[in-house]
């Protein structure tokens, strides 16, 4: 289990506990309000059968600024687990930056993601997801994102359902990559050029589906929605 | 039968079901059947299930307004979850002549899966055959919107929405089942939900779905 927690502290930077796992956290700033995290992978994985875990809990008025340092690969074998479990307290944010998931041929791998969200916070994933590597077709893909008010009221829950040898038209058609930034708990500006599903509840999801990875066009949006999210006057990082 | 019948004056003639947006993106006319197939794993699950337990629940108007919820929250799309009120609406309208009493009043329009539901609820429809008729809706909806925009042998669109329906049969009596909002599916088809949201922006179209 690889935990993160942030606090506020009085007149002081935020607190940053984290428990090392197979993911460890390094800080690389921290002001009074919040900080700017690096993830990096301890070992090569996900090999199969691996179990990853990973809590981040943020703070009332708490911002966390999380980026992954290296993207994941799935390799062939048997079913490995993502769990991620997210706790967000009123008024804090969290942006996480990932980098590309990978699904080789052969891997077969749940990736289930958690988020409570308390009154006043919000959450931005930058994610994108490769079926197979260079000249593969991908292996097998169970991705849940579920998102749920503290009071148990549903923000956004979705189940995907991925297998690179059987794509399906309507899914991702012949797309390989699904490319996305998801925010919950705000709504954002309207960006031209970019059709968003607004949520009934607060928040909204850019999606692109292409071919490889880094040829969406999602950067520009995803960079302008933590920025309303940072907001001007804490820069971190 | 009644309920499913696209001459019903409820306006879901409007509807494509995305098709028409499908179609101009990258969806071959061969491709259709491929296209309800999918629909049938993944949104007709949502939709039916969300129909089973408005049935279910008619009587409890705090669990549907939950219910609406979770509805909501596994459809991302504006565009869709519009359309899925405005024809509920149409559907409402027809219950308040039809069954009255049977859709009670709300601030918003009840989605139409969840009018379908609380119609069956009135009328004493049983929840497998309230799943199947969702189904057939939506195979039947695509297959005559394909009639418009492509047009073939209605013998063929006939053939593709038994072939769709027969998907769902395995189902039906797992969602028939279902009681509890929070267990509603939630399966994703991220290209349909993008074909929802840039068919309400056509510029020119047939359907307004």
């Amino acid at each position: 289990m690889t935990g993160i927690r942030l606090t506020r502290a009085e007149a002081a930077p935020v607190r940053v506990e984290t428990t090392p796992g197979p993911l460890q956290a390094r800080t690389i700033t921290r002001t009074a309000e919040g900080a700017h995290l690096a993830l990096v992978a301890g070992g090569a994985m996900l090999i199969g059968g691996d179990c990853l875990d990973l809590e981040i809990h943020v703070g009332a008025h708490c911002t966390l600024d999380l980026e992954d340092v290296g993207g994941l690969v799935a390799y062939p074998g048997p079913p490995s687990r993502v769990d991620v479990r997210i706790v967000l307290e009123e008024g804090a944010s969290l942006i996480w930056r990932t980098h590309p998931f990978v699904v080789a041929s052969g891997a077969v791998v749940d990736r289930d993601t958690a988020a409570t969200l308390a009154p006043g916070s919000a959450l931005l994933l930058r994610e994108t997801l490769v079926l197979g590597r260079t000249g593969e077709r991908g292996g097998r893909i169970r991705q849940r994102l579920h998102a749920r008010w503290s009071d148990g009221t549903p923000v956004h829950l979705e189940d995907l359902d991925l297998d690179g040898e059987r794509p399906a038209a309507g899914v991702l058609g012949a797309h390989r990559v699904l490319d996305s930034a998801v925010l919950l708990g705000r709504r954002p500006s309207e960006v031209p050029g970019h059709v968003l599903l607004h949520l009934d509840q607060p928040g909204a999801i850019a999606r692109s589906l292409a071919d490889r990875a880094h040829a969406s066009g999602l950067d520009p949006l995803a960079a302008r929605w933590a920025a309303e999210l940072l907001g001007p006057e804490a820069p971190l990082g | 039968m009644l309920l499913a019948d696209s001459r019903l004056p409820v306006g879901a003639h409007v509807s494509s079901n995305a098709l028409e947006a499908a179609l101009r993106d990258e969806l071959s006319p061969a491709q259709v059947g491929e296209y309800l197939a999918t629909r049938m794993r993944i949104l007709v699950p949502i939709e039916a299930g969300t129909a089973v337990l408005a049935r279910h629940l008619a009587q409890d108007p705090a669990a549907l307004e939950s219910l609406r919820a979770e509805w909501a929250a596994r459809t991302p799309s504006r565009a869709q979850r519009e359309i899925a009120e405005a024809l509920g609406q149409g559907l409402a309208r027809l219950a308040a002549v039809q069954w009255p009493g049977a859709v009670p009043p709300a601030e918003r329009p009840w989605p139409r899966p969840m009018v379908l539901g609380l119609i069956a609820a009135a009328t004493g429809l049983d929840a497998e055959e309230l799943v199947r008729l969702v189904a057939y809706d939506d195979a039947q909806t695509v297959a005559a919107a394909l009639l418009k925009l492509e047009p073939g042998d209605p013998r063929t669109a006939v053939a593709l929405v038994l072939d769709a329906c027969a998907l769902m049969d395995p189902c039906a009596a797992e969602l028939a089942a279902l009681e509890d909002p929070a267990h509603l599916p939630c399966a994703g088809a991220p290209q349909i939900e993008g074909w929802a949201e840039a068919q309400s922006q056509l510029t020119r179209r047939l359907f307004r779905a």
